[in-house]
């Protein structure tokens, strides 16, 4: 705590080197990215279909699709927009960078219509951020912390990173709100999401919950 | 282009309000039944960080309610697990490094502040040429009663030592990437000392809802929203600013006006600190259609540092350059924001133009347009809102 600056600088350039590992790592693990990874850059039109998957993996793994929609950019500001989230951990590859870019402008740039942004009652839109209530741990109680360690180690590391802090294919998972929203969490791990592959084959219940009594006691 | 924007702004809030009163042609009592009978929705600009913005026409009270509150998160609520209470650790350059527990806070003096919070870019999407980040209108901002410890209370408990320039808060959201720069920002000392500087548990009377930055934020009356610290649980004295990106590279505009589009020299940024002078009318709707007749045109005025509200100016009608003054509620006070309405004859039917410009006691006056910046920031243009009278 002695000085909060520096600790957050040396906590970013150790995930700067862990960088290389978890992206090959990453790759070779999800067997939809390798279809995507192996295109060259000489490939020709790419389909909308493929550009929609590039976006979904490798932009909404942290935020959702309305920041995006709402934007209305020059192509030069959506290269700008890119090459900062690549620099801020995107795993984007680097040959849909330039398909990538002109899919965004072509969808939302400067000379497209505004559209009217959506709207959610109030409790809708507070349910978003809402934790489900601390008590209510109706699927899992009782996880060990150690076995939760374990699993996490062998099977979500590579991805999330060794801490939960967050790898190049995977959020940070340190006091997420859906640790704690059981049926949420206990979809995603069983199901995927994005590029998350579904766990369904390994995971019961109770190693459900090791797993998640071990992530809730990260800082 | 300017003008363009917001015909294509208009169409989209005649759309809503046309969907809101379930009419063809609107009537002043429909839309006022409808607006008062429920809360109206909030404009999603994000759900995941949630980024929401409350509808102008929620601004006609004093206080905004929390449940309507605009919501800006960086990287989103961090979910903190029952059985490890909030701990705020101040250390760096002090001579008793401590954690504060809430209680602790709560045993200290409380104090009551209301006070404007808006996000720093709060009508980027006025801009014009347009502008990439969160594409906020008009409604990211709110005026509420904030209470909590005077943050000088808590560093005259732990001891500033000498050479300390700057205080560094670190909230509990973490990026979702170690890659991802965290969201740390700095005040100088000066500014955190300042009695109006709180740790806030409470907002309009209720503990601090987890999405406005609970258990404790920063409150910084005066100030734009990105120094309003969410989650705090760390606090750091140092002789330099906070070497974050969002300190030393985001939150920067131009010293003096650039030509729009264009970038300033590093050396001629400076940061957003304090909000400008700014009113929004709240009545009548963008879009709404009104009989002739006598309406009153309502809104809310506020301004930033330690500057005063002292006047707001209204006009409607065909000569852009009749402006009328309109009344002001409240003591001409910091920080908070005053309602204001205006009695307007409607007389002639068609399309009318109505605008607002409200003067703080720096002299400062809302400008038709304000000067363009890269990311942004602190637009204070005249209001307007379009109607029509039939």
């Amino acid at each position: 705590m002695k000085n909060l600056g520096n600790e957050r600088i040396r906590a970013c350039s150790i995930g700067l080197a862990g960088f290389a590992l978890m992206t090959s790592v990453g790759l070779s693990s999800i067997s939809e990215e390798k279809s995507l990874g192996s295109r060259s850059q000489a490939t020709a039109s790419i389909d909308p279909e493929e550009l929609r998957s590039v976006l979904v993996q490798n932009c909404l793994i942290c935020h959702s699709e309305e920041l995006i929609s709402g934007q209305r950019l020059t192509e030069k500001q959506w290269t700008a927009e890119v090459e900062k989230m690549i620099g801020w951990g995107a795993p984007l590859p680097q040959e849909f960078k330039t398909p990538l870019i002109g899919y965004l402008f072509s969808l939302y740039s400067d000379k497209t219509p505004k559209t009217a942004p959506p709207t959610l009652g109030v409790e809708e839109a507070l349910a978003l951020d809402r934790i489900d209530p601390m008590g209510s741990p109706a699927l899992y109680s009782g996880g060990d912390v150690d076995r939760g360690a374990a699993l996490y180690a062998e099977h979500c590391s590579k991805c999330h990173g060794t801490e939960a802090r967050g790898g190049d294919l995977g959020q940070s998972l340190v006091e997420r709100p859906i640790l704690y929203r059981e049926a949420e969490f206990a979809e995603v791990l069983r199901k995927g999401r994005n590029r998350m592959p579904g766990f369904s084959a390994i995971l019961d219940n109770s190693r459900e919950a090791d797993l998640v009594t071990w992530l809730r006691s990260k800082r | 282009m300017f003008a363009g924007h917001r015909r294509g702004f208009l169409r989209g809030t005649l759309r809503s309000a046309l969907a809101l009163s379930g009419a063809s042609s609107l009537g002043r009592v429909r839309i006022a039944k409808a607006v008062g009978s429920s809360d109206p929705p909030l404009i999603i600009r994000s759900r995941r960080p949630l980024d929401a913005e409350t509808p102008v026409s929620a601004f006609t009270q004093r206080l905004t309610p929390n449940r309507l509150f605009f919501i800006r998160s960086h990287f989103g609520v961090p979910a903190v697990a029952p059985g490890n209470p909030w701990r705020v650790q101040i250390g760096g350059g002090v001579r008793m490094p401590r954690a504060f527990s809430i209680e602790d806070l709560g045993r200290l003096e409380q104090v009551t502040i209301p006070a404007v919070l808006q996000c720093s870019g709060n009508g980027r999407a006025l801009f014009d040429p347009i502008i990439p980040g969160v594409p906020w209108e008009k409604g990211a901002v709110g005026n509420a009663e904030w209470s909590g410890v005077r943050l000088a209370d808590v560093l005259h408990l732990v001891g500033v030592n000498p050479g300390q320039g700057h205080v560094i808060f670190e909230g509990a959201d973490g990026p979702p990437n170690p890659k991802t720069p965290a969201y740390l920002r700095s005040i100088p000392l000066e500014r955190a000392a300042a009695a109006s500087t709180l740790l806030a548990l409470r907002m309009n009377g209720e503990p601090l809802p987890l999405v406005h930055g609970g258990p404790v934020r920063l409150v910084v009356p005066g100030w734009g929203g990105n120094h309003w610290i969410k989650w705090v649980r760390g606090i750091v004295l140092s002789p330099e600013e906070s070497p974050s990106f969002y300190q030393r590279t985001a939150y920067k505009m131009p010293r003096t006006p650039v030509p729009p589009g264009t970038e300033a020299k590093p050396e001629d940024l400076v940061s957003v600190t304090t909000l400008n002078v700014k009113s929004l009318i709240s009545w009548p709707p963008e879009g709404s259609m009104l009989p002739p007749g006598r309406h009153e045109i309502r809104g809310v005025a506020w301004t930033g540092g330690e500057a005063v509200v002292e006047r707001v100016e209204v006009v409607a009608g065909t000569d852009p350059n009749a402006w009328q003054p309109a009344t002001l509620e409240g003591d001409p006070v910091p920080y908070t924001w005053r309602l204001w309405k205006y009695s307007w004859d409607a007389k002639t039917p068609g399309r009318v133009g109505i605008r607002a410009r409200a003067y703080d006691s720096t002299g400062a006056v809302q400008p038709e347009i304000t000067p363009w910046n890269k990311s942004g920031y602190l637009w204070n243009g005249i209001d307007r809102v379009s109607c029509e009278v039939r």
